[in-house]
This record gives structure tokens, sequence and C-alpha cells, in this order.
């Protein structure tokens, strides 16, 4: 079985599959450095999002592509991501993996301590 | 170049985040990503942050970016300010006892470890023991930095403890051959010139050590394929 994905890592791939900002649709880094930090409610260093995505290429679970840049970036161009099918199935299971792991949990979960 | 952002919040064009700091990033990126991460950067300076912070703000915003973007310099920040802390807290309790050699090889150690750890990580991720070497390399150059600036601090402020404590005499017989007449300014002089030295050689250590853990990263990857085959 392939390597479970990380917190982090499902919600780079969450911010590409649904974006929630206007900003996030169009997906590029720093939209999805948006888009990450919106998700999870706290802010968020860009060199965690870039190596992730990064890391994510590496795997096929995401690839990339160059597009113009635009004044306010000197024009500079973007890189685009798009989510392969290897990262759906790699959310999914995930998701899961998660669901596995609570079922048949009742909360609030008693502990030894209590 | 603006200096102080508009009140209307709007995007400011002509922003530029500090030269050095975006010469930095660029150098440190790799070929693929320099002009797409600081030109993300750039957007969010320009559109977001600059409007909203100012100046200084927005600057220290950049300053964190950049360091979250190279590799190592997080690490290496952490390991310094530790070792600053380290070295405060000693000179706040035992301001006179020197260092026992057990006791430095002991923290060497550990902190070659540390170094060699941040390329393990580095390869860990990346795959590549070149972006080991230099997680290792920046790691222990601005570890080095950080615990000289610490110092200088700690020298200025507790000036007449130091100059009791154990080990101060290389110092001293290097004032008395100079012309200088002001210890105090000497002993700055002095420790700014031993870093040319030091930062240098804890750089050369870092990425030794670094490459030694980026080779267990591979090594380690290595005997996972194996035993999955």
């Amino acid at each position: 079985m392939a390597d479970v994905l990380g917190a982090f890592e499902q919600a780079v791939l969450l911010a590409l599959v649904q974006p929630a900002t206007s900003l996030g649709k169009q997906a590029y880094g720093r939209a999805i450095l948006k888009e990450v930090q919106a998700r999870l409610h706290r802010q968020v260093s860009a060199g965690s999002v870039y190596a992730t995505l990064e890391r994510l290429e590496t795997k096929g679970l995401v690839s990339s592509r160059l597009g113009p840049g635009t004044a306010v970036r000197a024009g500079r161009p973007r890189r685009y991501y798009h989510i392969e099918a290897a990262g759906l199935r790699a959310l999914k299971e995930a998701k899961a993996t998660v669901e596995r792991i609570w079922a048949g949990v009742r909360l609030p979960v008693r502990g030894a301590a209590s | 170049m603006s200096e102080t952002p508009d009140q209307s919040g709007l995007p400011d064009i002509q922003a530029l985040p500090p030269r050095w700091m975006e010469r930095i990033l660029r150098a440190m990126l790799k070929k693929r990503d320099r002009d797409t991460i600081s030109g993300d950067l750039l957007e969010e300076f320009r559109e977001d942050i600059f409007p909203t912070k100012g100046r200084i703000r927005a600057d220290l915003w950049y300053l964190r970016q950049v360091l979250s973007l190279i590799e190592g310099a997080s690490f290496g920040l952490s390991l310094g300010s530790a070792l600053g802390a380290f070295t405060t807290a000693k000179l706040m309790i035992a301001p006179l006892r020197g260092d026992r050699p057990i006791g430095m090889a002991l923290l060497s150690g550990v902190i070659l470890l540390l170094l060699s750890l941040s390329g393990f990580l580095a390869c860990h991720r990346g795959g590549n023991l070149f972006d080991a070497m230099k997680a290792g390399t920046v790691a222990g150059l601005v570890a080095a930095a950080v615990v000289s600036l610490i110092y200088l601090v700690q020298l200025n402020l507790f000036f007449n403890t130091i100059r009791q404590s154990a080990g101060w005499e290389t110092s001293l017989d290097a004032f008395q051959g100079s012309r200088s007449h002001n210890l105090r300014a000497f002993a700055n002089y002095y420790s700014a010139m031993q870093d040319f030295i030091i930062l240098p050689v804890v750089a050369i250590s870092g990425a030794v050590a670094a490459t030694i853990g980026g080779l267990a990263a591979l090594s380690g990857r290595r005997m996972k394929r194996f035993l999955q085959s």
C-alpha cells in the first residue's frame, strides 16, 4: 500500500479539488497558499506549501504548467497546478483510512484517566 | 519605490521587498522555481501585505517567507537560538566557570548530529544529496551567525563579568599585543574577526555532517525499496 497522505498534504490536494475562495480557483502557488490557510484557519508559511507541492508532484499526484505573468508580479510566470487521477485516489484512500480508524468510536471518548 | 502604503488598501505596484532579501531568495531557489515563487511572493507583497501592514511589517513578513523557503535556514535559526539561550543561561548561572573539554566535545557532537539531521530531512524530502549539503551549509551558517550575534550582545551587556571568566586570556593577550586602548571596543573587534574563521568552518562542518545525513536517508530509502520488492 502506498503511504497515506499527511493532513497538510490532504489540505493542499483539497485546495486543488474544491477551492472555496475565488483566488483559490486559479490554482497557482499563491492561490493554493491562501486556500490552504483558509482551510486550516491559520497562517501557513510559503515554504511548507511549495515543499508539499514539489513532493506531491514527485509522487505523480499533481502536475504543473507555466502560465504568463502579470504586471503586479513584474511579469514573472505563474506555475499552475492540477490534481492527477492518482492524487484523487490518494485523497479517497486517506479519507477511507480516517473513517476506518474512527469506525465505532463514540464521542466523547472516555480515556483511562477519567 | 514606495516607502509608505496609501490608506486605500489597494495594491501598490511600485512596492518592492528589500532587494538583498530577494537576491538571497532567488540565489537559493532551484532554477525551476526562481521566477514563479519569487513572483508569487512579490504579488502577495504588493497586493495584500504592503498595503495593509506597512513597510516594516511587510519586510518582516517577506523575511519570514524567505527563511521558510531556504532549506536549512529555519533549522539553523532554531539551533542558533537554542545555543544562544544555553550560553546566556550559563552566563547567568555560572559566569566564571570555564568550558570543560568533555562538555564541549559532547555539545559539538550534538550540534553535528543535529546538522546531519537537517541533511537527512532535506534528502528525505527532495531525494537529492546536493539538497542535503546545501541545507547543512545554510543551517550551520545561520546557527553560527545567530550565536555570534547573541555573543556580541552578551559581551556588551555583561562585559565586566565576561572579562573575568576563564578563557578570556587569549583575548587579553591579543589586546595587549594590539595598539588599541579600549578593551571593550577591541573585544568586539576581536570577536567579529574570529567570526571570519568560525562561520566558514561551521558552514563546512554543516555541509559534511548534512551530507552524511543525506547518505543515511538515501540508504534508508534504498533499503525500504529492497524490502518492498
